[in-house]
């Protein structure tokens, strides 16, 4: 057990991708708590994909050090895009608008990528990350990311509880529903941003989703939901991480780092759900709640 | 401030409309403080379109709005909303408790515990409607009369100086009903003015002092017993759909 | 036949399929969980590949476990339907990582299975994606009334004693089959483009589900012609230029619909009114 979860992260750069994952799945659980209450599940995959022109921009303008600062701006851009688009027109539903935005978006990064030479390992680093080449000024700036969510989170706990349990009565109760939504949402873009160049725009979605739905299984009080949470997140970060190395160097079967992570999660998740169904049977009337 | 003398609410020739038909036309009227009026009309007849035009939700074509004396958005903080318990989502993780402690939300304030105060008050608002044994249970777990009792002591928390209810008694257990009608009157008791809408004209006579008939347009507005007549009802209702029986009125859901 | 003409020819045909099926996919109510397919098939065209058989095949069965697998998930009443498909859509793309990654020319295979490689179309795609479309008009044709009606009233489709599961599961199998002839050609997270985006621009401009239907149809084959040209003449991805000029279209489309609401209210007040099923973006509360 040593060799595979300890000894590996003795290498400097195993250490620092080991710290950047620890930090963004605990900070991904936490946040996916709120995505898991307010069911925004597809606003969270819309964000990862939308960001990932950022990505390219701020790769081709400003080379590595640019990434950041590119998904940025495209998930603030693309942030307030959704939120206006998605209540101005009555003819558009919410999920069609979702949908077409973020293969829009996701295209046009590929559209820009495609012009550069050696396109194809560009895009793969986009999309599944680099987490083995985390550099300690990344890790800096995945820092500072988890104090902001963690400081909005912490104000603004009280008011995002309410509108998420009852938003006609927090409306009444004279909370502002449309800044408290752009809060969410800017608080799940800071965290996909934060996470795109480990995990990458595609795998970041099971960070944010799957931590909290385990959460979920287990517990249902809120208190201890959110602590559960970021404890699954970041563990399945550091087991993935170990899997994938040690797979890697004794067995000689290349796993790729992010890929992993998110399978232990949903093996986690999947084992929750196991042992929540043999502990409590739920009764045989239930019935899922809306089946597509 | 208000003082106790000034009225709780005031409508005047208040108009809202959503398309080119308005939703509400004329509505006026005055509630004082400890005073309750039922919001009696059939379905679709805009009386919770007047709910959230108390509340400063919607924007008015034309008339005024006054609640304790200000405008409704300022006065928001010192009223208090209580919407029908199943339009909440049940799987929700959350705990009576918390949710009764949401009432006291906008005086805790970002930062800063719940005090001692602000839990005495939720526990005292829990006991009123007769759940203080429930405030560890997960708020899906209780029937739908008591999830009903739990949001009415989230209001009660928040100590209001109005209070809106919007369907309170739809699909509410005898027992819950009960307990909901006491609460209301303890309510009152401290000097809270009730709004409630509701299809139940006996509920009017048992808890309101006074009714607003309406149906887009107001059809009446006074004390219960002398508003309360056959004839204005059939024409708020349209003349059918509705049966008398004695002192006590029902209406037939069609 | 070239290799851009056979492009076009597939591009045309993928769109107008694609078109037909997505005005199902929007009246049901289904993008996110469309999206989900997609990405879960994926690891079954990555699975396909390595064991060696059809690639229509092997992502036609994973196709079917996925969507039992979201069925499954979202029976647990505090999970909810989105979240369950969240987990099926993240598993499914890592494990087609996973698979990929093992192997030697991983990025060049990633990309391939990703966002498409249209240019590489050969005869049998296109016999593929044509009886896909055979099937998808046949389904439409003789099942489209249950299907608006499933859609529109669900309860009353169930009191009326029709089956919702038989229903539900047709249309399903339709999508999934629209998928995997879609992610040779657009890839697999381009792919949704295709099964929602030209219904969402129909819906703007149609005000009935045949009209819906004709415009969806339309556009589809319209915008892939585009899309290959455009791809063809700039030198960029396909499945990406495919992509980009739908959604264009959907944002042009937006604009005039909303400048057209803006000038006349009773043209807001028709096109509002398109479909039934589908008042989803409305804000207005509800009247007791």
């Amino acid at each position: 057990m040593d060799q595979i979860f300890i000894a590996p992260f003795a290498h400097p750069f195993m250490g620092r991708a080991l710290a950047e994952l620890l930090v963004l799945g605990a900070l991904a659980g936490t946040v996916g708590v709120l995505i898991l209450l307010r069911r925004l599940a597809f606003m969270t995959d819309a964000l990862t994909h939308t960001v990932f022109p950022g990505v390219v921009i701020g790769y081709l303008l400003g080379g590595e050090g640019g990434v950041f600062w590119g998904a940025l701006a495209a998930a603030a851009a693309a942030t307030a895009a959704l939120l206006t688009l998605m209540t101005r027109h009555r003819a558009v539903t919410e999920d069609a608008a979702l949908a077409v935005l973020l293969t829009t978006f996701f295209a046009v990064g590929v559209v820009l990528v495609s012009r550069e030479s050696g396109y194809t390992a560009d895009l793969t680093a986009f999309l599944f990350g680099r987490i083995l080449t985390v550099t300690p000024q990344q890790l800096t700036e995945t820092l500072v990311v988890t104090a902001l969510v963690v400081a909005a989170l912490a104000v603004l706990r009280r008011p995002l509880l309410a509108r998420a349990f009852d938003p006609e009565g927090a409306r009444a109760a004279g909370y502002r529903i449309g800044l408290l939504d752009l809060a969410t949402n800017a608080v799940v873009a800071l965290v996909v941003v934060a996470a795109v160049r480990a995990v990458g725009t595609v795998l970041v979605i099971a960070l944010l989703i799957v931590p909290a739905a385990a959460a979920r299984l287990v517990s249902d009080r809120l208190v201890l939901i959110v602590p559960i949470a970021a404890a699954i997140g970041a563990l399945g970060g550091w087991a993935g991480l170990a899997v994938s190395y040690d797979a890697s160097v004794h067995h000689g079967l290349r796993l790729a780092s992010g890929a992993t992570v998110v399978l232990v999660l949903v093996a986690g998740h999947l084992g929750a759900l196991a042992a929540v169904t043999i502990r409590r049977r739920p009764p045989a009337a239930r019935t899922a709640r809306s089946t597509p | 401030m208000n003082t106790p003398t000034d009225p709780a609410l005031e409508l005047d020739e208040v108009t809202v409309s959503y398309g080119p038909a308005p939703a509400l036309e004329n509505i006026g009227g005055v509630v004082g403080p400890g005073e309750a009026v039922a919001l009696i009309g059939p379905n679709g007849a805009g009386k919770s379109t007047l709910i959230k035009a108390i509340l400063g939700l919607v924007p008015l074509v034309s008339g005024r709005i006054t609640v304790l004396g200000r405008t409704p958005a300022q006065a928001r903080r010192e009223v208090a909303y209580v919407p029908q318990a199943d339009t909440l989502d049940p799987e929700f993780p959350i705990s009576v408790g918390q949710v009764v402690l949401m009432g006291r939300y906008r005086r805790i304030g970002p930062l800063r515990r719940p005090r001692a105060a602000d839990r005495r008050a939720a526990g005292d608002a829990l006991e009123q409607v007769g759940l203080a044994d429930r405030a560890r249970h997960r708020f899906g777990t209780l029937s739908g009369g008591q999830r009903q009792r739990v949001l009415l002591a989230r209001a009660i928390a928040a100590e209001p100086g109005l209070l809106l209810l919007d369907e309170p008694f739809n699909g509410v257990d005898a027992v819950s009903e009960q307990a909901l009608l006491n609460a209301v009157a303890v309510l009152k008791g401290q000097g809270t003015a009730v709004v409630v809408s509701t299809h139940d004209l006996a509920l009017a006579h048992l808890a309101c002092e006074e009714v607003c008939l309406l149906n887009r347009r107001q059809y009446g507005f006074g004390p219960t017993r002398l508003t309360l007549t056959p004839d204005r009802l059939r024409a708020t209702y349209g003349g059918h759909a509705l049966e008398l029986r004695g002192d006590r009125v029902i209406v037939a859901h069609s | 036949m070239t290799a851009v003409g056979r492009a076009i020819v597939e591009a045309v045909l993928l769109g107008a399929v694609g078109g037909l099926i997505s005005v199902r996919v929007l009246l049901r109510r289904l993008p996110f969980f469309t999206l989900a397919m997609t990405h879960a098939t994926f690891p079954g065209v990555v699975l396909a590949a390595i064991a060696g058989v059809n690639l229509y095949l092997g992502s036609g069965v994973f196709g079917v476990l996925v969507v039992l697998g979201v069925l499954a998930l979202s029976r647990r009443p505090e999970q909810g339907t989105t979240t369950a498909i969240g987990i099926v859509l993240s598993a499914g793309f890592a494990l087609g990582v996973i698979l990929l990654s093992a192997r030697d020319g991983f990025a060049k295979d990633l990309t391939a299975y990703t966002v498409g490689q249209i240019l590489t179309v050969g005869t049998g795609d296109l016999v593929a994606v044509s009886v896909v479309g055979v099937i998808v008009v046949v389904l439409v044709t003789t099942a489209g009334r249950r299907l608006t009606f499933r859609a529109f009233d669900p309860d009353g489709h169930a009191a009326a004693g029709y089956s919702p599961a038989g229903i539900d599961l047709a249309l399903l199998l339709a999508v999934e089959a629209v998928i995997i002839v879609a992610v040779p050609a657009v890839g697999a997270i381009l792919a949704v483009a295709v099964l929602v985006a030209p219904a969402a621009i129909a819906r703007l401009w149609a005000r009935d589900i045949p009209m819906m239907t004709a415009v969806a149809v339309a556009t589809g084959a319209g915008c892939g012609l585009a899309g290959v040209l455009v791809s063809a003449r700039y030198d960029v991805a396909a499945g990406g230029s495919i992509t980009v000029v739908t959604g264009g279209l959907f944002a042009v489309s937006l604009a005039a619909t909303a400048a057209w609401n803006a000038v006349g209210r009773r043209g807001g007040s028709r096109l509002a009114r398109v479909a039934p099923g589908s008042t989803g973006g409305e804000r207005r509360f509800r009247e007791t």
